[in-house]
């Protein structure tokens, strides 16, 4: 009869941790592969195709709510004709600022601007890595910044 | 890919069957259920229950989370046990809201077409859960101290379970709107972002609303997860730490004050800093279940061989000393590995979201199940004042169950848009 409870006790035990071990086992394998799929996009100097930015309000004629800019390797922002993305608000600089593509994030650099570039309401002063939802200010635009990394090949 | 994943659930759910009937032989062979045909219906009827949800899922191809369920049908399944061996009154009536939990769960993954609409009507929501609230307060009936329960002739209901759900869908909805200003305040002071009163007025009104749970329903422990998932999920909303700070502040006040006003918390924090001295009263309970968890030792007694009967309320808030008691150190450890599976399945589900709202709905419902199960662990080990409160999935009580399972299923449906 102990014998029978003996086993019975550890038997069930056992049932636990191996249900545990299995989820982990699947946990690591999903792991992998996520981190596989980020590996392969992020070779040498490739465009890389997971962000845009979203016009979420705007009083400037060159861009309208719900516009979407994508951004690649290196997107500058200006008041200059050869900026990617040209405004023509007097409050935005020449050169504003750009959004950097490096080891796998997104940076918005200030270029000095006059009246600066915010992100969620903080003055930008040195680079700052962006993440999803974050929101830009330009003079009198803004942008949300989206990032869709893992879901387009 | 996706069938491989599917095989892995299936080979999950052996396990979690394998568990149920081996935990029923147990019990059986220890002499701890007198009747055997009554435990092997319902665990037949659980059985049959689990695999056709789970065999539903699979027909209709829903591609979210494939562990949560299996995580939590084991959970579920270790507090079946526990009540069919200590208050077999109330197992076959846990075994029907278990039904009813599993046919929320469906119509939750099922009939909501879309988690975004629920974005849509919060204001709708929140003010007809404070109606709810508001019910509970006037017409509620009183058990265990706490004034959470509303009678409806041959069933009770915890209105504050649901309710709960129902602030992080609002909570979510809100703080996605008004994330900006809530981040960057209006003003400054001591460097520090404080907002203008109107957008620092959902802050109080939480605070106001838990205090409401405190001192009219004298539900310390629901107005703790309350607030607590609120932190949680403004700090996720805004990343300022002042909030959390500020809000713990607030919280401790509220605290304080009740411990001035009312007896029940007064006794419930001499209880938790000395319950050796008034261990046959108002420490009973505590010593018992410390007792309990001692007793088991590494491996525990057995399932079915200790002797839970000592420890009141064993099949509610204290169904971890009894779990402790019979499974042991490693039984208790297994319980807190596969929690911490869930949250951070849950959390995996709220960082892989598309939109602000989702993830903010997928952490927020995490933290809701999170705080919940450390602030009722805590109490039962004595870490904290203990509150009665229900664990997650394993507790008797229907609300509760019911209630878990909408919130796993909107965690799976969530997944299963935003891509898992």
């Amino acid at each position: 009869m102990r014998v029978v409870f003996l086993v019975l006790k550890f038997g069930l035990l056992a049932i636990l941790y191996l249900f545990i071990l299995r989820v982990f086992h699947f946990i690591l394998t999903d792991l992998r592969r996520v981190s596989a799929k980020g590996a392969n996009r992020t070779p040498g100097k490739q465009v890389p195709s997971g962000a845009e930015l979203v016009v979420t309000e705007s009083n400037d004629p060159a861009v309208r709510p719900g516009e979407v800019i994508k951004l690649s390797a290196a997107t500058r922002v200006g008041r200059g004709k050869h900026n990617h993305l040209s405004l023509t608000d007097s409050f935005v600089s020449h050169d504003h600022m750009q959004i950097i593509f490096k080891q796998g994030k997104f940076f918005l650099e200030d270029l000095n601007s006059i009246n600066g570039t915010y992100i969620n309401g903080v003055r930008v002063k040195e680079p700052v890595s962006l993440s999803h939802g974050d929101a830009i200010r330009i003079a009198g635009v803004s942008f949300k910044f989206v990032r869709w990394e893992y879901e387009v090949e | 890919m996706l069938s491989v994943v599917r095989r892995t659930e299936r080979s999950l759910f052996i396990y979690v069957l394998l568990f149920l009937w081996l935990g029923l032989l147990s019990l059986f062979q220890a002499g701890a259920v007198k009747d055997i045909r009554l435990p092997v219906l319902l665990s037949l009827t659980v059985s049959l229950a689990m695999l056709i949800t789970y065999l539903l899922l699979e027909k209709w191809g829903a591609n979210g989370d494939l562990l949560l369920f299996p995580l939590t049908s084991m959970l579920n399944v270790a507090g079946l046990l526990i009540i069919l061996r200590l208050a077999p009154e109330f197992a076959e009536r846990q075994f029907i809201w278990l039904s009813v939990g599993l046919l929320a769960f469906l119509l939750t993954v099922r009939g909501l077409r879309n988690y975004k609409s629920l974005e849509d009507y919060k204001y709708i929501y929140i003010f007809s859960g404070l109606l709810l609230l508001l019910a509970t307060i006037l017409f509620g009936v009183e058990a265990g101290g706490a004034r959470s329960w509303i009678e409806l002739g041959f069933l009770r209901f915890q209105p504050s379970e649901l309710v709960k759900i129902i602030l992080v869908i609002f909570l979510a909805g809100y703080l996605e709107e008004k994330k900006e200003i809530l981040t960057a305040g209006t003003r400054n002071i001591l460097g520090i972002p404080v907002p203008s009163l109107q957008y620092a007025g959902p802050l109080l009104v939480m605070w106001g609303l838990s205090l409401v749970m405190l001192v009219f329903q004298r539900d310390l422990g629901t107005a703790l997860i309350y607030f607590g998932t609120f932190l949680a999920m403004i700090y996720i909303s805004t990343g300022r730490w002042p909030y959390i700070f500020t809000g713990a502040l607030l919280f401790s006040l509220g605290g304080a004050l009740g411990y001035y006003l009312f007896a029940h918390v007064r006794v419930r924090v001499t209880v938790w800093l000395n319950p050796w001295l008034d261990i046959d009263g108002k420490g009973y309970q505590i010593v018992q279940s410390l007792f309990a968890i001692g007793s088991g030792g590494m491996y525990g007694t057995g399932l079915g061989l200790g002797q839970p009967s000592l420890v009141p309320a064993a099949h509610t808030d204290f169904v971890f000393s009894t779990w402790s008691e019979e499974t042991g150190l490693l039984g208790a450890a297994a319980l807190l590995i596969i929690y911490c599976l869930v949250i951070y399945r849950g959390f995996r589900i709220a960082l892989k979201s598309k939109t602000g709202f989702g993830t903010l709905l997928a952490a927020g419902l995490t933290s809701l199940v999170a705080i919940q199960t450390l602030v009722i662990i805590g109490g039962v080990i004595k870490l904290l004042p203990l509150t009665g409160i229900t664990l997650p999935f394993i507790s008797y009580g229907g609300s509760s169950l019911v209630s878990n399972y909408i919130l796993l299923g909107l965690l799976i449906k969530i997944s299963a848009e935003d891509g898992a």
